[in-house]
């Protein structure tokens, strides 16, 4: 149980909008930490400030003791914290197989090792019959399944993924619940993930962060945090 | 295979061009054409296939120019000289620009490289020692050949033109499909999912910047060499950035061989209509040209290679 990434006093402003209030928290080395929160609690911002797409401003965010904020993204993804987003970021005029290929570059020298490398990662999240096709011309769930198949060609430590379920039945849901276990147990990566889907999420989280108004609200195991007072009345609302 | 023999005749016809055009002019615009085809595949590389919109290669253009008028006219030194320095002063000019302003995000790069032109345009005009200030230089006659770069006919120096447009275009068709064409595309489509692909776009900016600088400088040399005169008007003006982005808007950007075929479509248009719109119909030209680009950018904004590939899959989707 060795912390990989430990995020302290994390803080956010947009404006007079306090996003996150001095955030802290470990993340556990090949763990799958899930988030939760009501809209607007900060989830996703929390996640653009660990890899630097919307820089915190102040707070740190150490990956086994490197520091991570000031570097750009780029960097935090090359050190091994990869990143999908809940506003789906694809090359829309580019294949999926280069969409995936593209972050393959960051190991493969050459374009055609990066495809084969990403071919085998579009099977692995069952795209691989939409290997040639163009990223716009596929549903919205694919395209998110898509950055998660990109993400992980970056080889990372840690992937935050944030609201991939979006969309999907619940056969689907449960074929990417398989997919994220297997990822995190037999390819090593800890996983913290952002769902709406609570009952999918409780079901493969070993511990799960509650988080309101840029707070965190509670850290805990699943059970602990379904019965957390505080998190039923942030869910369902006090008189 | 048929794509082979397809290269094989456009190769053919180019290099056979001299033989069937009526007349010397007809060669000299085809040696435009050729210079700032290739001009504009080089202004592509980082404008076109990143999308980053560089309104200053006006400037690397120009450098190139008069490094082999001031090496000719004012030092006596072979013109094939000039070009490797006209390269690196670009270059140099082109990793200053782009050190500050690859690090912002958003328009601040074509605002940047806005701004070199006047400067540049400010240091022909009253560095009159170097460039002659604004009367500009030029080149005397020398004995004609391949070391002086001066020719009996245009026909010689089209060959010159047409080789090198075909060098220029075989690295953009090379760039295009290489892993570095793949982030660049990457960068154009989606700056934000690209970063997240762990695409470094500061270098590969900077890496296409520094290329598209090189080229440019080169076709501002072989311009020089052909007009055996330059001074600021002609160097730095700004008509010549405005046709280098817009030859390659009109054959399409997103295709490698798109701004040659913009200028091989828009330069001997323009000649054409100038040569039929004479005194008061002058105008006329410039204000149809508008037009025609105005309905191209709402109509077909991906350019000439845009239909190209809409027709193309049709026909494709037809067989199928």
């Amino acid at each position: 149980m060795s912390t990989i990434v430990s995020v302290s006093e994390l803080s956010q402003r947009f404006g007079g909008l306090h996003a996150l209030k001095e955030v802290s928290f470990d993340i556990v080395e090949r763990e799958i930490l899930g988030i939760i929160g009501p809209n607007g609690a900060g989830k996703s911002t929390l996640f653009n400030a660990i890899v630097g797409v919307v820089p915190p401003v102040s707070g740190q965010v150490r990956l086994r003791g490197t520091e991570l904020v000031g570097l750009p993204v780029h960097e935090v993804m090359a050190k091994g914290v990869a990143k999908t987003s809940q506003s789906v970021q694809v090359f829309g005029e580019m294949t999926v197989l280069d969409n995936v290929a593209v972050a393959a570059l960051i190991s493969e020298d050459s374009l055609k090792a990066a495809r084969v490398a990403a071919r085998d990662e579009l099977e692995f999240w069952g795209l691989g019959a939409f290997a040639d096709v163009e990223a716009q011309d596929i549903t919205l769930a694919q395209r998110s399944t898509l950055e998660l198949a990109r993400a992980m060609m970056l080889k990372p430590a840690v992937l935050l993924v944030d609201e991939v379920m979006a969309g999907l039945n619940e056969v689907e849901v449960d074929q990417m619940l398989d997919r994220m276990v297997s990822t995190n147990t037999e390819r090593g990566v800890t996983l913290v993930i952002i769902e709406h889907n609570m009952r999918a999420l409780m079901r493969v989280s070993h511990r799960i962060l509650a988080l309101d108004y840029g707070a965190v609200m509670a850290l805990d195991l699943p059970d602990a945090v379904s019965k957390n007072q505080r998190v039923i009345d942030a869910y369902l609302g006090v008189e | 295979m048929w794509r082979r023999v397809f290269y094989g005749v456009l190769l053919l016809a180019l290099f056979l061009a001299p033989t069937y055009l009526p007349n010397d002019y007809a060669v000299r615009v085809l040696a435009l054409v050729c210079i700032f085809g290739a001009a504009s595949t080089g202004w592509n590389l980082l404008g076109g296939y990143a999308n980053q919109i560089s309104l200053g290669h006006t400037v690397f253009f120009g450098i190139g120019a008069y490094a082999v008028v001031i090496f000719q006219g004012v030092y006596g030194l072979s013109p094939w000289l000039a070009i490797p320095v006209g390269i690196a002063v670009s270059v140099a000019v082109a990793f200053l620009i782009g050190w500050p302003s690859f690090q912002l995000s958003g328009h601040y790069f074509a605002l940047a490289t806005l701004s070199l032109l006047p400067v540049f345009h400010i240091i022909a005009s009253y560095w009159k020692e170097l460039t002659g200030g604004p009367a500009g230089i030029s080149v005397p006659i020398l004995p004609s050949g391949l070391d002086t770069l001066q020719f009996d006919g245009p026909v010689p120096f089209f060959y010159i033109a047409a080789i090198f447009l075909v060098l220029v275009m075989v690295l953009g068709r090379v760039v295009r499909f290489s892993s570095f064409g793949l982030q660049l595309d990457a960068i154009r489509l989606n700056p934000q999912a690209a970063a997240l692909a762990g695409v470094n776009m500061f270098r590969v900016k900077m890496k296409a910047l520094l290329m598209s600088a090189a080229v440019v400088s080169v076709a501002g040399s072989l311009y020089g060499a052909f007009l055996q005169f330059m001074d600021p008007d002609t160097a730095f003006a700004w008509t010549i950035t405005l046709n280098l982005v817009l030859f390659a808007i009109v054959g399409g950007v997103r295709f490698w061989w798109g701004p040659a075929l913009g200028a091989l479509v828009l330069i001997p248009m323009g000649e054409y209509a100038s040569l039929q719109l004479t005194g008061n119909l002058a105008a006329l030209g410039q204000l149809a040209y508008g037009l025609l680009l105005i309905a191209l950018v709402l109509f077909q904004p991906r350019g000439i290679g845009g239909l190209f590939s809409i027709i193309w899959r049709r026909v494709n989707r037809g067989r199928a």
